[in-house]
């Protein structure tokens, strides 16, 4: 985001070399000639700095500033004063003004003092960066032996030097969010800000005031300005979890803010540029949900750049085994216990079960097991006993096999499982070699 | 807007099977539970029911004989499904639908987005109660993952 510098100066030499200087210096200026001017322009715009003169027809430069330090606390004042007057300096400096400067001024000085600002709203940036990665892990750990995970992560690779919106798709509990970080982590914008919100878990006020932020007012105890996640999350990416559950109202803002990458506080008049990536999740079948006309269609395709679908947990069968030791190890320290792994039974049931809940629910039954096993394996004792006793399963409603289909991936199954060997499957399977043949070579 | 695993089960004396499972599988998901019950009295089932209290009164056992036809009220064990899922520190709540059950579920979800998956219990499930085709249907039409929960034998102890 270019950091936007308001002038507010009488004298038609000041300001021409003021803004002259500033511009050619890459800083964006806007201008006005009184105070009245100014803080119209103030109201409509966002700025990081207001030079303003004291001495200036009709508002006077210590009322300007009176006004800002109240309604746009975010912008820091430079006071420009004369000769002789650093008693207005003082005041104004107590008032909250960040710096002043004294006519006639040196214009290196007032790049200095610009520069010193800059520079400290990058640092605050960084620091806010800093902060949302406290309690996070950057090192990610993705276990991906099946096929369809690795084919993710290569994808996630791929996507490193891009900085395009992603939408990320999958039952609750594969893994989205865990993949929006590693995209994060990996990418361009890596040291700066990840945020998320879920956005399921508010009502729509809530979720308006923490995404856009408010302004001073806005509504009974807004007591002062808040920047919203979107404003926090610039230059960096903002995750939004459950997109499907933004209501249409805030869906209308957000298409704004992933368009033109601006957008306006609750109860704000002015636009807030910003410069933010936005990573989205969903477990709903959005398409279903665009042509029902509860999910703008112009907003999907915006986020939607580039999806990547995480499959079920029942679907890469092939990751539950490295997972299952995955988990144990991460919570086996918490526990005294010395447990090696699982036993065959354990294992089978563990393998068989079709996890609704995915990775998470694998991890909840890993570390409910750690608690109750006795011996130096996890038995089938130690998994809850619905999976044991009641046979569970899932059914994806995007993926219903046909008949065929569910004849080749069976009559596939046993192949494998007879180390490939056509004619022991085709025995096994009591049909010829050639209606084999058959069923494999169908599309 | 907390999302919500929707545990569908006929209103008779198997409706609470299952409901251990969700409750277990709403704690790892942090989700809350509906209930959706839906009213299927099967005649063969109450017929059975005279059948067998006739016998109990043929051989003076009235007293049991009352007791297989006083039916059990329902709203009283919808309670304690309700009261299970709380005491687990699930939030739950209850709907009732008629017979019907692809409707039912499918009328539920048309404006409740928040519902992650359709847990169907064994009570559904069990004993042909419901078609390959129903469920097929049922499927399509949810565009929500559905489980299906059956009694087993236990085949790997």
């Amino acid at each position: 985001m270019a950091f936007k510098i308001l002038v507010a100066e009488d004298e038609e030499i000041t300001l021409n070399n003021i803004v002259d200087t500033l511009q050619e210096e890459g800083y964006k200026v806007a201008y006005s000639r009184n105070g009245t001017e100014a803080l119209q322009v103030i109201e409509k715009d966002h700025f990081d700095v207001l030079i303003t003169d004291i001495k200036m027809p009709g508002m006077s430069g210590i009322e300007l500033l009176d006004k800002v330090r109240v309604h746009h606390p975010e912008t820091e004042v430079i006071i420009i004063t004369g000769f002789g007057s650093i008693s207005s300096a003082v005041e104004a400096m107590k008032k909250g003004a960040v710096d002043y400067i004294t006519k006639p001024f040196d214009l290196d000085e007032l790049l200095l003092k610009a520069g010193k600002i800059f520079q400290q709203r990058s640092l605050k940036k960084e620091n806010i960066a800093l902060r949302t990665f406290v309690g996070m892990d950057k090192k990610i750990s993705i276990i991906a032996r099946s096929e369809g995970m690795r084919r993710i992560l290569e994808r996630v690779e791929e996507l490193k030097g891009s900085d395009v919106n992603i939408l990320l798709t999958g039952e609750t509990g594969v893994g989205k969010s865990l993949i929006a970080k590693a995209i994060h982590f990996t990418g361009k914008r890596q040291n700066m800000p990840f945020l998320s919100i879920n956005c399921a878990t508010f009502t729509e006020e809530l979720l308006a005031s923490e995404l856009f932020g408010y302004e001073r007012g806005a509504f009974t105890g807004a007591v002062s300005t808040k920047q919203g996640l979107v404003e926090i999350a610039d230059t960096g990416t903002l995750f939004l979890d459950e997109i499907a559950e933004l209501p249409t109202n805030l869906q209308a803002k957000l298409l704004k803010v992933v368009e033109e990458g601006e957008f306006y506080r609750v109860g704000g008049t002015r636009p807030i540029k910003v410069d933010a990536r936005f990573i989205a999740a969903t477990n709903q079948n959005v398409k279903r949900l665009i042509s029902e006309g509860r999910f703008r269609e112009d907003l999907y395709y915006r986020l939607n750049i580039m999806e990547i679908y995480i499959p079920p947990l029942r679907e890469r069968i092939d990751d539950i085994k490295p997972l299952s030791y995955f988990f144990l190890k991460k919570h086996l320290p918490k526990s005294s216990k010395k447990i090696a792994g699982f036993t065959d039974d354990a294992m089978h049931i563990l393998i068989n079960y079709s996890f609704p809940g995915n990775v998470r629910e694998l991890e909840n039954i890993i570390e409910r097991a750690i608690i109750l096993e006795k011996t130096g394996l996890i038995t089938p004792e130690s998994l809850p006993r619905a999976i044991r006793v009641l046979q569970i399963d899932t059914i994806d409603p995007d993926k219903v096999l046909t008949i065929d289909e569910l004849v080749k991936e069976y009559v596939e199954k046993v192949v494998k499982m007879l180390g490939g060997n056509r004619s022991k499957a085709a025995e096994a399977l009591g049909i010829s070699r050639t209606s084999l043949w058959k069923i494999l070579k169908e599309e | 807007m907390k999302k919500q695993l929707l545990f569908v089960t006929y209103q008779n004396e198997d409706r609470d099977e299952g409901l251990t499972y969700a409750i277990d599988l709403a704690q790892t998901l942090e989700d809350g539970i509906t209930i959706l019950l839906v009213n299927k009295e099967r005649l063969e089932e109450r017929f059975e029911d005279i059948m067998t209290a006739v016998a109990f009164a043929e051989e003076s056992e009235y007293e049991t004989a009352r007791e297989v036809m006083r039916r059990e009220n329902p709203e009283g064990q919808s309670n304690r499904m309700i009261d299970q899922c709380k005491t687990s520190g699930i939030e739950a709540n209850l709907q009732t639908a008629q017979d019907g059950i692809v409707g039912a579920i499918s009328g539920f979800l048309k404006n409740k987005t928040a519902v992650d998956m359709v847990l169907l219990s064994p009570s559904i499930t069990k004993n042909g109660n419901m078609s390959a085709r129903e469920l097929q249907r049922l499927v399509k039409t949810a565009s929500r993952p559905v489980v299906t929960i059956a009694k087993q034998e236990l085949q790997h102890a």
